[in-house]
């Protein structure tokens, strides 16, 4: 690392005697996410539950310098201790990224840690999420290769992050390597270079290697998996289809099933001004792909599938919010939107917005292969050591994971007042997304107003209400029936909502809130989740103040989700950029 | 420009010679499932009173609980390397953790010493454990899935302590005494510790599977209570010359609620400032 640093400066500081006519330029980040964290005991937080730990605090910095084709940068984070629900393998502090690269327009050579994707994703993705303490960023080299208008071809290798895991830790992860080919035709050919008619054709391939130390399965030391896809457009018509395939990868995450992995997402579109619409469907089988095969939860996941659900801002929808099943799901999304034109009767004198959206996800078909008299596998993948199921490739499941329809309207009802409303009527299998057995499916209605009022060019003040109706209420369950399960019915019952916030733009704004599980069925959950915040901007540094309870919940970035625990106490954020 | 084409064709040839590993049927299982099945509860004497164990013993803790439905799939894991390294393996079931609370119906296991250690760790879910309470990425926690190869790794490693046990059980009071004699094997130069602690094997009681409640489930190697403290008692104020020996005795009467045919004795010494676990031994009491 230090060798690194000093070839940096070196670096730096010959680019800076040599190449007089480039101005270097340096920009960079900071963020630090504190909480003072309190007992609470109405909800559930003793002093076991905090566990002596008072103050989390997670922090970056990130600082990158650029001169003509050269640019490098690096990253420090500190988690000492990390914020509740972040994983607990993220304490401790340090340089976690670096990296190197130069580019000419022809050829790119980066050193360090890499972020990049090819296609959707399917098969490699590595990517950072502050918010999800996520980070799988590839340490090793890329090279990028663009020999003709539109062809660009790469090339990466490297290990993976592991939080703090050492790199040379072999038995921690594996090495990835892969090569990405991108065609874009309306470049290469210049007959159709401003045709209606737009074409990219691409194709992947990965591979992972890491030993097996396993002693039970023959782990196959080397696993690929390759894709392909085309973007099509005509006009005013988009299509693009990927389809990905993976080899046998028994793994920890799959129960240790040697099934093949495949996946495939298909999107047509349609928009002009004022109308659009767009359907997606998508397969996913067994498509978990980790540079390790005994990780856990997201470590080490070389790859992504994108989620094709509405995503929801407001608190209350954002409490069963779905995430993305690796290990299989058939899913579906219908969105059209549409703005009613100005001044017409049902338009209203500023036009009214509408967006329809309906997206489903089921569980692939799956046929276990048991024997004579073998119970159905407890695993939803099947039997470890086995082919686990077979699965025919157009056939939905019958098990319905999640369901989402929803109608927004966004409307101007004068120069001072703005409405957005909205109704959503949701399917959520907490069995799965959640993983607890037992737990009942939420079957909910939710809809809120959100309401602004310009008070003067420069002030303004919001109102949001919300309302969840659940299908499991306080009066349908006892409590003696829920004994043993309590945690699945922690969030569960009717939720009201409401917040109020007034800004004087651009630097101050204060909020109050308060979210009530009115309707949990168990009478010590009927809780209050109050907070209030204040926030001060001031160019590109924002300070927000929060205090407050937390409810339990998910936070969820691109389908990846983790577990916000609840808590009470106080929050500071204060991020900056330059 | 040549060169970049010829690292470019080197990446393709590599790619083409990583050819992927496609796993016959048959082979998926190692020595045609020759692969460990769970062990019988049983007897894991690990040895006669007084010899010494100085080959290198693991303790692995499976932080575990009643209402977490994915723990007996780890307890398995655990039964598992039990099963293919014998006594060298001694595992302990440490109930802890919010899924460990006993509430509807479910046998309470919970200990204060438990909790302690879960606490200690920095654990905030179940399944988890610790092998011998070694640093993992800077943390404790071990997941389930990770204990195979560490197990192995840490088999490997040099033993450094010697142990001996005798344990004596009258039946007709319940008076249990316990001595443990350690024994360093080279230079030990900072603090240690021993913990002797009772073990429970295969209880029954109601447990959460995957597939619902099982009400007959066996709890293999519950963690009762230790006999000297959360942390046990320092061995030593200098450091441990090799072949130096430290007897220590315990005399306690073995709890009504405990079944003593099954009741284990598990003596550890660790290192008193990393927690890291040298050796261990086990041992039944009758």
């Amino acid at each position: 690392m230090r060798r690194f640093l000093l070839l940096l400066a070196l670096v730096a500081s010959a680019t800076g005697l040599f190449a007089q006519v480039e101005t270097a330029q340096i920009n960079g980040s900071f963020q630090i996410d504190g909480q003072y964290y309190k007992v609470d005991e109405a909800i559930g937080i003793t002093s076991e539950t905090i566990k002596g730990q008072k103050v989390g605090l997670n922090g970056f910095g990130k600082i990158n310098y650029s001169l003509g084709n050269f640019t490098a940068g690096i990253r420090y984070e500190a988690f000492q201790t990390p914020l509740s629900g972040f994983d607990t393998r993220l304490q401790g502090f340090g340089i976690a990224n670096y990296y190197a690269s130069y580019d000419n327009g022809t050829v790119a050579v980066t050193l360090g840690d890499i972020y990049d994707q090819f296609g959707n994703g399917f098969i490699f993705r590595t990517y950072e999420e502050w918010a999800l303490g996520f980070d799988n960023a590839l340490r090793g080299m890329r090279v990028i290769y663009r020999p003709a208008a539109g062809v660009t071809l790469k090339a990466i290798f490297g290990k993976q992050r592991l939080y703090w895991t050492e790199y040379g830790d072999a038995a921690k992860r594996g090495i990835v390597r892969g090569i990405d080919g991108e065609w874009d035709l309306n470049q290469s050919f210049s007959a159709i270079s401003s045709s209606k008619f737009r074409a990219t054709l691409g194709g992947s391939f990965i591979s992972k290697y890491q030993k097996n130390t396993n002693t039970t399965y023959t782990i196959p030391e080397n696993v690929g998996a390759f894709d392909g896809r085309i973007n099509l457009g005509y006009g005013r018509f988009a299509f693009t289809t990927e389809y990905a395939y993976k080899i046998n990868d028994p793994s920890a995450f799959n129960n240790y099933i040697f099934n093949e992995g495949q996946a495939i997402l298909s999107s047509l579109s349609y928009s002009q001004k004022g109308f659009g619409v767009i359907m997606q469907v998508k397969r996913v089988d067994n498509m978990s792909f980790k540079s390790d095969y005994k990780g856990v939860k997201n470590d080490l996941d070389i790859n992504f599938i994108p989620p094709i659900n509405y995503t929801h801002t407001h608190s209350l929808p954002a409490i069963y919010s779905y995430a993305t099943q690796p290990l299989g799901e058939m899913a579906m999304q219908l969105q059209v939107n549409y703005t009613i034109p100005k001044n017409t009767v049902i338009g209203g004198k500023y036009g009214t917005k509408i967006t329809l959206d309906f997206s489903q996800v089921n569980d692939i078909k799956r046929n276990y292969n048991l024997a004579e008299g073998q119970v159905e596998p407890s695993h939803i993948a099947g039997n470890s050591g086995t082919i686990g199921y077979t699965s025919p490739f157009f056939a939905v499941g019958d098990r319905k994971f999640f369901h989402d329809f929803n109608i927004e309207l966004e409307r101007r009802l004068s120069k001072k007042w703005k409405l957005i409303a909205q109704y959503i009527n949701l399917y959520y299998d907490m069995e799965i997304i959640e993983n607890h057995p037992g737990a009942k499916a939420v079957e909910a209605n939710i809809a809120f107003l959100d309401l602004s009022y310009k008070i003067t060019s420069k002030q303004s003040i919001r109102f949001e209400l919300q309302h969840l109706w659940d299908n499991i209420n306080r009066g349908n369950t006892t409590e003696e029936s829920t004994f043993g399960h309590e945690d699945v019915y922690k969030k569960r019952g009717n939720w009201a909502a409401a917040l109020v916030e007034y800004s004087i733009a651009p630097k101050w704004f204060v909020s109050v809130a308060d979210k009530y599980n009115y309707g949990n069925p168990i009478a010590g959950n009927r809780d209050h989740y109050y907070t209030a915040s204040v926030g001060y901007i001031k160019e590109s540094t924002r300070i927000t103040l929060t205090g407050g309870r937390q409810s339990e919940g998910m936070v969820c970035v691109g389908g990846v989700c983790r577990v916000v625990p609840a808590s009470s106490g106080i929050s500071l954020s204060i991020t900056t950029s330059f | 420009m040549k060169k970049l084409l010829s690292i470019l064709a080197v990446s393709f040839l590599m790619m083409g010679m990583v050819a992927c590993d496609i796993i016959d049927e048959k082979d998926y299982i190692i020595n045609n499932g020759g692969g460990t099945t769970p062990s019988e509860p049983g007897d894991p004497n690990p040895g006669e009173t007084g010899e010494f164990i100085t080959a290198k013993c693991v303790l692995l803790e499976d932080y575990t609980g009643v209402r977490c439905n994915n723990c007996p799939a780890a307890g398995e894991i655990a039964l598992n390397l039990q099963a293919q390294y014998g006594h060298s393996v001694v595992v302990l079931g440490v109930h802890s953790g919010f899924l460990s609370m006993p509430i509807g119906g479910y046998p309470n296991f919970k200990t204060t010493e438990g909790d302690a250690w879960y606490n200690f760790f920095g654990f905030d879910s179940n399944p988890i454990g610790t092998v011998n309470r070694k640093l993992n990425g800077g943390v404790y926690a071990f997941p389930s899935t990770e204990w195979t190869d560490a197990v192995a790794s840490t088999l490997q490693e040099e033993s450094t302590v010697g142990m001996a046990s005798n344990v004596q059980y009258d039946a007709a009071t319940r008076n249990l005494t316990v001595d443990i004699t350690s024994k360093a094997l080279a230079e030990l130069s900072d603090i240690y510790s021993l913990t002797v602690c009772i073990m429970e094997d295969s209880i029954v009681g109601k447990q959460l599977l995957p597939t619902g409640d099982d009400e007959n489930y066996m709890h293999r190697h519950v963690f009762r209570k230790t006999l000297n403290g959360t942390w046990g008692e320092e061995l030593n104020t200098s450091a441990i010359a090799p072949e130096e020996q430290i007897k220590k005795s315990y005399s306690v009467t073995l709890d009504e609620a405990y079944n003593a045919d099954q009741c284990y004795i598990i003596a550890y010494v660790a290192n008193s400032d990393t927690k890291e676990v040298l050796q261990v031994i086990e041992k039944k009491i009758k």
